[in-house]
């Protein structure tokens, strides 16, 4: 995975539009969503890792987001399931361009052990490009509330 | 189909899925390979997993894997102790690997404790936004709750 800056950063250059307003945050949601709910348990605990196999892959990921929109009242349940699997989604994306020594990413799981990927960059590679996106991010905003604040 | 029906569906499902990937993954690990070492003689395997390296010999070095200390016979050249490793070995039956390719992940730690800022980001944001009906348990908007 690249570092949740650089998943959050693309997140952000895409929900610009104000058709995002209303779910903006399940859309950044989503794409954190992935490495939230696999990580932290082998980071801290590496002996939970084949726990884990299964959560980082399209299916799981989509059953997981039917399953957190259930929490929500009815009428944001549709919107909640296309924001959030848009977020997974465009998580996932960027992770297929990463590198890995050998497997990476189980794409096909449970159909398939296959693992497949561009292999652009490793996984710390992006951190480098972090404080470029929060630059990209603060000139933008403040850019954005100067013109507020002059209508 | 009920909310309860369904949730329970979902939550069966995706309790399957890891069982599935606990018991099902065909790729033989380090720890089954030190679990029964003669079996797994000779098994080209990758090494990752939260791996660190120990300490640097001129012709080898040790990795922190599971809590147990490995040997690794090949170059270090490039490694640094208390480093995060993945790489390709062979396993030996005396319980040592030879290496055949490594990649250092330098700035893991880094990478980990960066991304944590956002997540809290995102769910300062969303409990700005959204509102728990404890009766329910579903999510609503704050401004239209």
């Amino acid at each position: 995975m690249p570092d949740l800056i650089t998943h959050s950063a693309f997140a952000y250059a895409l929900t610009r539009s104000q058709r995002f307003d209303r779910f903006r945050v399940i859309f950044y949601l989503g794409t954190v969503l992935p490495d939230v709910i696999t990580r932290p348990f082998y980071i801290i605990n590496p002996h939970l890792y084949p726990y884990t196999v299964a959560v980082h892959t399209p299916l799981f990921m989509i059953l997981f987001c039917l399953l957190a929109a259930e929490f929500f009242i009815e009428p944001l349940r549709k919107p909640v399931r296309l924001y959030l699997l848009a977020g997974v989604f465009l998580h996932l994306f960027l992770d297929f361009f990463q590198r890995h020594i050998e497997s990476g990413y189980l794409w096909l799981f449970p159909f398939s052990w296959k693992t497949f990927e561009i292999g652009l960059f490793w996984p710390e590679t992006p951190l480098m490009l972090a404080p470029l996106w929060l630059t990209l991010i603060a000139a933008y905003e403040a850019i954005r509330l100067l013109r507020k604040k002059s209508d | 189909m009920s909310r309860f029906l369904r949730i329970s569906l979902y939550l069966v499902l995706l309790a399957g899925l890891i069982w599935y990937g606990r018991t099902r993954d065909p790729r033989v690990t380090l720890a089954m390979c030190l679990a029964e070492p003669e079996k797994y003689h000779g098994t080209r395997i990758e090494v990752a997993n939260e791996t660190i390296v120990q300490q640097l010999f001129n012709d080898g070095f040790t990795i922190r894997y599971l809590g147990k200390t490995v040997t690794v016979i090949g170059d270090p050249t490039g490694l640094r102790p208390n480093e995060f490793l993945s790489m390709i070995a062979v396993f030996d039956r005396s319980g040592r690997l030879l290496l055949e390719k490594k990649h250092l992940a330098l700035y893991r730690r880094w990478k980990i404790w960066v991304s944590v800022p956002p997540v809290l980001l995102f769910l300062i944001f969303f409990l700005r936004r959204y509102r728990l009906d404890l009766s329910t348990l579903q999510w609503q908007e704050a401004d239209r709750a």
